[in-house]
């Protein structure tokens, strides 16, 4: 996310909210980047997170969608990824291992 | 790249991102895939490889920026080229081992009790004549010994340490199979969620 560059009396919002529930992670979050003094359309970003991780895996992933890029109206844009990590057998043994009484 | 915590062994992790195209620009779209793997060499030594490639489409030059490893980025490309990179490295992590020499600074005293775990409380469970007597094991405060693999009890809990045996599994696994007194040396090999501790003397 970009603010405009050589723009001035931006009136900028970021609002982010996080909620977790093992094992679920979520998160999202909203940006509005106003055009100032330039004129320019607002830029706005809107991102959702969420992860579930266990002993031996870990997923996540995430989307965000951008609008009015570079001060451009109707330069939009949707981005996601997602991933994951796998830990060895032995490992998680291990740590079995060493856990703590809940 | 997306990652957990690393064990003895190490850690196998993958890597999808998408870039839709940008409005009114056809063609501008970019995928990515990233693979990689963690070896731990030591308590405080990773060895790691990693592979990523990045496909763009005719009027985008995405590159391989962060997802390979690390925030290191390569060298821009032109629109409609595939970056491809590979690395291979070494991360020592220094505060590992100033962090078992502050620990190692605490001695077992013959009262204290030693058992394994992950924080600085952990959760024991008196017999049930220690419970009638009002003495309650559990939050035992209990400090660090050698890193976070053996922590030591500041006084041995009161009364015995109720605990299964290590295979402790099924539906009455919440019955208690034996009851011994904790003693210096005992090891903590595990634990349910019921709240009671595997030890093993």
């Amino acid at each position: 996310m970009y603010r405009m560059r050589g723009a001035r009396n931006q009136r900028d919002v970021v609002v982010k909210a996080d909620y977790a529930a093992a094992p679920f992670k979520l998160g999202a979050a909203y940006a509005k980047f106003g055009g100032g003094d330039l004129g320019a359309p607002n830029l706005e970003a809107l991102a959702v997170t969420g992860s579930f991780e266990r002993d031996w895996l870990n997923v996540g992933g995430g989307f965000q969608h951008e609008k009015n890029i570079g001060g451009r109206l109707g330069a939009d844009r949707s981005q996601a990824t997602v991933g994951a990590a796998l830990k060895s057998r032995h490992v998680r043994h291990l740590e079995d291992s060493i856990r703590l009484v809940r | 790249m997306r990652h957990s915590s690393l064990g003895t062994y190490g850690t196998l992790k993958t890597q999808y991102a998408w870039s839709g195209e940008l409005t009114g620009v056809p063609r501008s779209g970019a995928h990515q895939i990233a693979a990689g793997a963690d070896y731990n060499a030591g308590a405080a030594t990773i060895v790691y490889v990693a592979y990523a490639r990045t496909s763009n489409a005719a009027q985008t030059a995405y590159s391989a920026y962060d997802f390979g490893h690390g925030d290191q980025g390569v060298p821009p490309i032109l629109d409609g080229k595939s970056a491809n990179v590979f690395s291979v490295g070494l991360v020592y992590k220094f505060n590992v081992a100033i962090m078992k020499a502050i620990n190692r600074t605490e001695p077992i005293r013959s009262n204290m009790t030693r058992c394994g775990g992950l924080s600085n409380r952990i959760r024991v469970s008196a017999t049930p004549e220690a419970e009638a007597a009002g003495l309650d094991c559990a939050g035992t405060p209990i400090r660090r010994y050698a890193g976070r693999k053996a922590l030591c009890f500041e006084q041995p809990p009161p009364g015995k340490i109720v605990h299964q045996g290590t295979q402790a599994k099924g539906p009455r696994r919440r019955q208690l199979r034996c009851r011994d007194a904790i003693h210096q040396g005992s090891q903590l090999v595990g634990g349910d969620a019921h709240g009671v501790a595997h030890l093993v003397a």
